[in-house]
């Protein structure tokens, strides 16, 4: 603990560190201060009054509410976009969108059953919905797709690529650092020795997790102080307001395997997100570990999760093509791309439930086995 | 007891060492050999951070690769040309060396005080070591070697960047501590070998040319060492070691193989006289 202490104070003792963090915290504020949207905001208001469930009671205190005359056109707005609303899960079909995927990805065989099998089990999480009119959710009503987009594609993907790389940084700096500082003879001659990586990693990883944990704080902290989410945080997300484009099935409701409200789907994926965060850190601690080289390191880093990403566009659309496409889904880099489908049942690519819980674990377990293969190999290692 | 059994390193198809058996007891053991001869390979594979090729390093009969943390418990090592923090101060660094060689914080923290003010650098403990003079930063590394009060202390050029007071002081440092610990020190300055080691070891062509006392070294050219300030009236061949000037000549010490007749007056060896000899085809 000792140890683990010194190392996680050297690590956030890097100006270089610091200054990241500023940068990332300006380039948030900058995207944060331009997402000013004036009627979501009058919706987040009203529905301190309203509640967000698209009740007799919401409506009953919709059609007795006044506002100043400024936001008379908003309210008129809103009477209309949210008159004669039906659930839309009511009578859905699921199981359509994963024919057609089947079709347009040519599936066939086992390929073709887990995709069946998927929406299937999609079908009765649409037809619990329905039952529970989920959907019958206000979220932001007419600014739901721009309110959603903009919080769970566009912030949570800044912020998960700037915690990403952060945490690559740290954890470079983590294995490179006595390198760097030509201390590696003092260090691991000392007894702790070669041993002593393992308190480098653990503070690496808690120190990836810091950085993104206060970057996701500050940053949220000023969104949320720009727009007003008022009283729908405990709005679904599933809500008929909200869809997603999809070009292969068509526009379609945001369907979440479980019943997520904007305050739980958001807690969520920042957690998912921290996931992914170690992931990256494990990975670049490996490299780091084995190449010994902080720059080289990081080359070999975006190699290895470039080419993960081009694998898949080079895959024939067979049964092989298929079989990697569904395992490199599950690497960080590709859950890192599709964050915004995160609880989801995904897009053609995926034949997974929980592609990102399943993702986040398989991707766990691998890289805390390669660090640990780099550990070993770096304990017999010759430091010349 | 440390002992080196028939250790071979090899890097690729590179011989750096060949061969190499020693044994090592309580006092000062000395590394000579030109740049490139093996020292630091040898002093590395002591500490660990290389495994030898082929061969064993026994400390007290058990392999010091499988005693690990046992073993590395009782080195103190001041490797050469070492790097430092800059942002640290010489105390937060000893105290995160003293973590790592698993000394207690209480204890950490007095071995700190003691050993700083040893290295007269008690003033400038809470200083940032970024403006330390080399002199500074060495003394720095002599401290860390001394934390855990290691039975085995290992110095790779140990007297580097010392003014000529803080090498004397350091010598005797050495010659104390030697009373009840093994030193294995490696160095090009001669004369601090002369002055301290028990027995030296030199090294050529990857292998172990001898390990005697100094004394005994010395004599290996015993009648051989002449000067002159003549050079010319020299009748045999000779090979010239070092010059020195007095009353505006120059004095040439060299060494001749066969007596040396004429103005050349034989002096008493030196360590300094073997290594230059020793090593004539590779000194610089």
């Amino acid at each position: 603990m000792r140890i683990y202490r010194f190392e996680l104070k050297k690590l956030l003792s890097s100006v270089a560190v610091w200054g990241f963090l500023a940068a990332c915290l300006s380039v948030n504020m900058a995207f944060v201060c331009n997402s000013r949207d004036p009627y979501g905001d009058f919706i987040g208001t009203v529905s301190k009054q309203t509640g967000y469930v698209l009740n007799n009671d919401f409506y009953d205190k919709l059609s007795k509410l006044t506002v100043e005359k400024a936001h008379a056109d908003y309210l008129e707005r809103l009477k209309i976009e949210t008159e004669n609303v039906e659930d839309v899960f009511e009578g859905y079909n699921a199981k359509r969108i994963g024919e057609r995927y089947i079709e347009a990805a040519k599936l066939e065989g086992i390929f073709a059953e887990a995709m069946r099998h998927k929406y299937t089990r999609l079908q009765k999480v649409t037809d619990e919905k329905a039952k529970s009119d989920e959907s019958l959710s206000l979220y932001f009503a007419g600014s739901t797709y721009y309110r959603h987009q903009f919080l769970f594609n566009d912030l949570i993907g800044v912020l998960l690529t700037e915690g990403a790389l952060a945490s690559v940084l740290l954890a470079l700096l983590a294995a490179g650092y006595e390198g760097i500082y030509r201390t590696e003879n003092l260090v691991y001659s000392s007894k702790k020795g070669r041993e002593i990586l393992r308190p480098k990693l653990f503070a690496s990883l808690s120190a990836g997790v810091m950085f993104y944990a206060l970057l996701a704080f500050i940053t949220f902290l000023v969104y949320f102080g720009i727009n007003d989410f008022g009283g729908i945080g405990k709005s679904f997300v599933s809500s008929v307001f909200n869809y997603r484009i999809d070009l292969i099935a068509g526009d379609r409701p945001f369907i979440t395997w479980q019943s997520f409200t904007v305050q739980t789907y958001l807690l969520a994926v920042l957690f998912v997100g921290a996931g992914i965060v170690l992931c990256f850190s494990l990975m670049a601690f490996g490299i780091g570990v084995f190449v010994r080289n902080s720059y080289i390191s990081f080359f070999l880093f975006l190699i290895a999760n470039a080419a993960t990403l081009a694998l898949p566009l080079q895959m024939p659309l067979n049964s092989i093509g298929y079989a990697v496409i569904s395992v490199i889904v599950l690497s960080p880099v590709t859950l890192w791309l599709k964050h915004g489908l995160w609880f989801t049942d995904g897009d053609i690519d995926i034949v997974w439930t929980h592609f990102e819980t399943l993702g986040l674990f398989v991707s766990l377990v691998v890289l805390t086995a390669f660090c640990l293969l780099a550990l070993h190999y770096f304990r017999k290692r010759n430091l010349t | 007891m440390l002992a080196v059994n028939r250790v071979t390193k090899k890097y690729g198809g590179f011989t750096a060492l060949e061969d190499i058996s020693i044994e090592f007891t309580k006092g000062v053991y000395a590394l000579l050999s030109p740049n490139g001869g093996g020292k630091t390979t040898l002093i590395k594979m002591l500490v660990t951070l290389l495994f030898p090729t082929k061969g064993e390093i026994l400390w007290d009969g058990s392999d010091i690769s499988s005693l690990g943390e046992e073993y590395r418990e009782i080195i103190g090592y001041l490797p050469q040309d070492f790097g430092y923090y800059k942002n640290q101060t010489p105390r937060t660094f000893l105290n995160y060396l003293a973590a790592l060689k698993g000394i207690e914080p209480g204890t950490a923290k007095k071995k700190t005080e003691e050993l700083l003010r040893l290295v007269s650098l008690g003033d400038v403990a809470d200083k940032k070591m970024r403006k330390f003079s080399g002199g500074m930063i060495q003394r720095v590394g002599i401290a860390q070697a001394l934390l855990n009060d290691p039975k085995l202390l290992i110095l790779d050029e140990p007297t580097a960047g010392l003014d000529p007071k803080e090498r004397v002081r350091f010598r005797n440092l050495i010659s104390e501590l030697s009373k009840d610990r093994i030193v294995i020190l490696s160095t090009h300055i001669v004369s601090d070998v002369e002055t301290i080691a028990n027995r030296v070891i030199m090294l050529k062509d990857r292998k172990i040319l001898c390990n005697d006392t100094p004394s005994n070294i010395c004599n290996t050219l015993k009648g051989k060492v002449y000067e002159t300030r003549n050079t010319d009236a020299i009748p045999k061949p000779y090979f010239p070691l070092t010059q020195r000037q007095e009353d505006g000549y120059t004095y040439v010490r060299f060494v001749c193989d066969e007596e040396c007749p004429g103005p050349a007056k034989p002096v008493t060896p030196n360590l300094e006289d073997v290594f230059l000899y020793v090593f004539r085809d590779e000194v610089i």
